[in-house]
């Protein structure tokens, strides 16, 4: 009988699988989850300065080695876009297809406000525990 | 020698060797399956070519090849710096992409695990219990007045059979992404090469007399549907047209509507003229409604909602209108109704003279 075999068939089943993927979390999936979390702050520090596109955003973060790969930023511009923190505007390009520039928002400022606030004081607490 | 094969990316057009198409081609689908979990993943997609664009551009340069051919090296180069699904795997938040499609749980037949139609292990799936509980009960219940016999076949009848992927997964509620899709592809591969033949000749026997019975079932429903279709619609304006007509002669010839209406043409012209428009309201909202059921079941569209929410509110209109005209009438005007229940009696008692 073949349902027998199927993994998803019990809730109890679904419980554990979810343990064990929490605790398969090694330390490089730990260090990959803080930088994430960091680097939508990133992102909006960066296109604070002055209007960016998405090249010379990836180029600043690569300097600094926070992105490994490219279309990791795609998704985080988009989420950004779509909580209305970044505002674009559209460029011509003489070398290839128009540029998207991004810019902050109002409300973008504010967030990036409050999150420098809260970088300040992580910060603090943190160099006080090492 | 390579062929060349041109391309557009970004509204830029390039040459692309053979090889190297394969392989961008393979890249971008799989990219493009992964962020079709975004809301948003169509700009993602045109952002990512656009980047896509100026490495080509940029490569171009660095490997001092002809500008605007793109040979396998630049797309590997390219593949190697924007990252492939499991590079994203790792970076992206994967609560977003949960919470962006949300897990829909629905009720499917299944039939890859069925005995006979698959609503017993369809509704395991549904309610994560084991299938062998839900067939013990339908077969217990056949002890009960066999009621499940008649549940099983309405279910049968009624429940869609969860053909596609999303379905199944949508059945189990799973959430659609990547890993899950795959995990049913992979069960299936397994379930067919264990299965072979495994079901009796009686399944066979009465899942081929269901489907002949679905299928008739799915002829015959649309048409009976269209026959209650028209009769309701027939009926509904034979009626509009009757009340119409003996609106017109309340209007004009008072007195020769004097019996059907439940008050009397002698009050104010006004008061009598609201009365009637109330409760011919009242009478016509409903018969619309059945018109315009009617209507549905003949074309087998959905009903417009706004001209149902009109009609009820006119309905409610006309009840107040009639209750509160109604209360008048009694508190205000029943000497007039008493005389004319004199006169009835009158009317009555006359013929007992006569047969005395």
């Amino acid at each position: 009988m073949t349902w027998g075999f199927n993994p998803h068939s019990t809730l109890h089943n679904k419980v554990l699988c979810d343990n064990i993927d929490y605790m398969i979390i090694d330390i490089e999936n730990q260090k990959s989850q803080m930088r994430r979390g960091l680097l939508e702050f990133c992102i909006l520090l960066i296109i604070d300065r002055e209007k960016k596109y998405a090249t010379e955003i990836i180029n600043e973060l690569k300097k600094s080695d926070l992105i490994v790969v490219e279309g990791t930023l795609y998704p985080l511009l988009s989420r950004l876009r779509g909580t209305d923190l970044l505002a674009h505007t559209w460029v011509e390009s003489e070398s290839g297809p128009p540029r998207k520039y991004y810019s902050l928002t109002t409300k973008g400022k504010e967030t990036l406000d409050g999150l420098k606030e809260t970088w300040k004081t992580l910060q603090k607490s943190i160099n006080e525990l090492l | 020698m390579k062929k060349t094969i041109p391309i557009s990316i970004a509204h830029t057009l390039f040459y692309i060797e053979d090889d190297a198409y394969e392989t961008l081609q393979n890249y971008l689908n799989s990219i493009r399956t992964y962020f079709a979990q975004y809301p948003d993943s169509i700009e993602i997609m045109q952002d990512i070519e656009s980047r896509i664009v100026e490495q080509f551009t940029d490569y171009g340069h660095e490997l001092h090849t002809q500008d605007k051919i793109v040979t396998k090296i630049h797309v590997d180069r390219m593949i190697q710096s924007m990252g492939t699904m499991n590079d994203f795997d790792g970076q992206v938040n994967s609560k977003e992409k949960v919470s962006s499609e949300p897990v829909t749980h629905k009720l499917y037949r299944d039939t890859d695990n069925a005995q006979i139609g698959g609503v017993a292990s369809g509704i395991a799936a549904y309610f994560n219990i084991d299938t062998t509980i839900v067939r013990l009960i339908f077969v217990l219940s056949i002890f009960f007045g066999g009621t499940g016999i008649l549940a099983y076949i309405i279910l049968w009848l009624v429940v869609p059979e969860a053909k596609t992927t999303s379905q199944k997964l949508e059945m189990r509620g799973d959430p659609i992404n990547i890993e899950t899709v795959s995990n049913v592809i992979k069960e299936k591969v397994e379930e067919v090469r264990q299965r072979q033949d495994n079901r009796n000749s009686f399944t066979k026997i009465v899942q081929k007399i269901m489907r002949f019975v679905a299928s008739i079932v799915q002829h015959i429903v649309p048409f009976i549907g269209g026959v209650i279709g028209v009769a309701l619609l027939i009926t509904s304006i034979i009626s509009t047209v009757v009340l119409i007509s003996l609106l017109l002669v309340a209007t004009i010839e008072p007195y020769t509507v004097l019996g059907l209406l439940p008050f009397s043409p002698a009050l104010p012209w006004m008061f009598y003229m609201t009365m009637v428009i109330a409760s011919f309201v009242l009478v016509l909202s409903p018969i619309i409604c059945l018109g315009h059921l009617g209507l549905i079941l003949l074309k087998k569209q959905r009903g417009n909602y706004g001209v149902l929410v009109s009609i009820v509110v006119a309905w409610m209109c006309a009840l107040i209108a009639c209750i509160v005209g109604g209360i008048y009438i009694q508190q205000n005007y029943i000497d007039q109704s008493l005389r004319y229940g004199e006169h009835q009696i009158t009317i009555v008692r006359i013929p007992e003279v006569i047969i005395q």
